[in-house]
């Protein structure tokens, strides 16, 4: 029998803005995306007890707690918490998996006689981290990743729940699919058509039922259901080897934007970011995609497939710039995304020509500056002048990982 | 709420400064605890350091320290490549 934890940071964001700056602990204050434009990332629990919830505007905040207090995202510290935390809890377990900025998974199986039980180990963790660090946070404890993760979501904050084998019938019968982890709004609704709700009646629900309507998904489903999970812990380490399949970057524009030449000057900024990643990666690839968010929010995804695969900024900008201008603009843009997929690492093609040589030698002479003196040292003109780090921190974040926020 | 509003709420927060100080730190194996920083003249005492990160300019580890004298929030930054301290916020 498996015993994971998986430990939740409470309101990571806004925690660690409580910890660094004194006035504003035990207040009611909430993490924004930026200072001019998005949503709430993290209101502290002081905010959630006024209805402040993640994803609000900020006049719907605002409503909901006048006194509200907003400090604008700042990813190099949670980053750098992030980093300390798993430095703790790799003293627990050698194999930590990075959920999230501010979650993971634990496998403590086997730890019980240097340690103590799961619980006593819970314990151990969540106070290190309070006298380490000054943050709390939720633990769940159970036999596999899908009913540990549901533990730390039962009790919020600086919550420690055990889900033992022998409770797992009595905690799902009732308890709504939405409530576990993989199981969205979309898939809750189509189990909902089905007349499935609840976790009970989706363990009862026959295997092929579930397949017909989703495919091999199905038997996941009915065992998600029952509790079952036999997903492994994925150590960092491991997860550090695995491939990229795509990468990408986006942007909120300070303002809405329906000027094309505005526009291309932000997919440069972001081609040159994606071409700086890949290479950073050794990958090249073989389809760039632009994505674009109207002020309505309406968003939508263009791709194309290249004849040769690329990592230089240049390529993958010329590459969405023309799908841009066959895009006829509906509304002003809120949002730019540049990604390319269809990776392949280490794929080497000696440039045949002067100039293709030229430009080659170009981009390693950037890439060792800017790795040296910092991101966009170095840069195309247009970009001198404005050039602007956009503080977003990305779900593809990893400690030591090609992404740097 | 208009951006004019948001922009006064944002200020109170915490304001951007690049000013050279003096520190006086203590360097023990593995950690640096600044004490007192120099700011116009005054020595201001520091009484916590809330808060440590780090960032890199380039190839070059900034330490950033989030002290507070009792009354007011800082950010120190320590360059590890020049050595060099600037105040960089101040809340």
């Amino acid at each position: 029998m498996r015993s994971i934890l998986h430990v939740d940071m409470n309101a990571f964001f806004a925690s660690v803005e409580q910890r660094a700056n004194p006035a504003l602990r035990k207040k009611a204050m909430a993490v924004i995306g930026s200072e001019h434009r998005g949503v709430i990332l993290s209101p502290s629990y002081e905010a959630r007890a006024f209805g402040v919830k993640t994803g609000m505007t900020y006049g719907e905040a605002m409503r909901a707690c006048p006194k509200l207090r907003l400090v604008p995202a700042d990813p190099a510290k949670y980053s750098h918490a992030c980093e300390e935390l798993i430095g703790i809890w790799k003293d627990f377990s050698p194999l930590v998996e990075l959920f999230s900025i501010d979650e993971a998974f634990l496998d403590v199986t086997g730890c019980a006689e240097l340690l103590g039980d799961p619980v006593q180990i819970a314990i151990q963790v969540k106070e290190r981290i309070w006298n380490e660090k000054g943050l709390t946070c939720s633990i769940g404890i159970g036999p596999n990743k899908l009913l540990a993760k549901l533990g730390s979501d039962m009790q919020k904050p600086d919550g420690l729940v055990l889900i033992s084998p022998e409770d797992i019938g009595e905690v799902l019968e009732e308890l709504p699919v939405r409530e576990l982890c993989g199981i969205g709004p979309s898939l809750g609704n189509a189990l909902a058509g089905m007349g499935i709700t609840t976790c009970g009646q989706l363990g009862r629900t026959p295997i092929n039922k579930l397949e017909s309507r989703f495919g091999v998904v199905g038997e996941r489903l009915r065992n998600m259901g029952l509790g079952i999970d036999d997903e492994p812990v994925n150590s960092l380490e491991t997860s550090y080897e695995e491939d990229a399949c795509s990468m990408g970057h986006s942007m909120t524009l300070t303002e809405d934007c329906d000027k094309v030449e505005m526009i291309e000057q932000h997919i440069l900024q972001l081609a040159e970011k994606v071409g700086r990643r890949l290479r950073r990666g050794s990958y090249h690839g073989r389809t760039v995609s632009l994505t674009l968010r109207y002020s309505d929010f309406h968003t939508f995804s263009r791709q194309k497939k290249l004849r040769h695969a690329v990592n230089h900024g240049l390529d993958i900008y010329t590459a969405v710039r023309e799908m841009l201008r066959d895009i006829p603009l509906a509304l002003p843009v809120r949002l730019v995304g540049v990604s390319v997929s269809s990776l392949e690492k280490n794929f080497s093609q000696i440039p045949l020509f002067d100039d293709d040589r030229k430009r080659r030698f170009i981009a390693d002479a950037m890439d060792e500056i800017n790795d040296r003196y910092g991101d966009f040292t170095v840069t195309w003109g247009t970009l001198a002048e404005r050039y602007h780090h956009e503080r977003v921190i990305s779900p593809a974040w990893r400690p030591g990982g090609d992404r740097q926020y | 709420m208009t951006s004019e509003q948001m922009f006064t709420i944002l200020e109170t927060m915490a304001t951007e400064l690049d000013e050279t100080v003096t520190v006086a730190a203590v360097f023990s194996p593995g950690t640096i605890r600044p004490v007192w920083f120099t700011r116009q003249g005054r020595q201001v005492r520091i009484r916590e350091v809330a808060f440590t990160w780090k960032t890199r300019e380039g190839s070059t580890p900034i330490l950033h320290f989030s002290v507070s004298d009792g009354q007011g929030v800082f950010e120190l930054r320590y360059n590890t490549g020049t050595y060099a301290w600037r105040l960089a916020a101040s809340a």
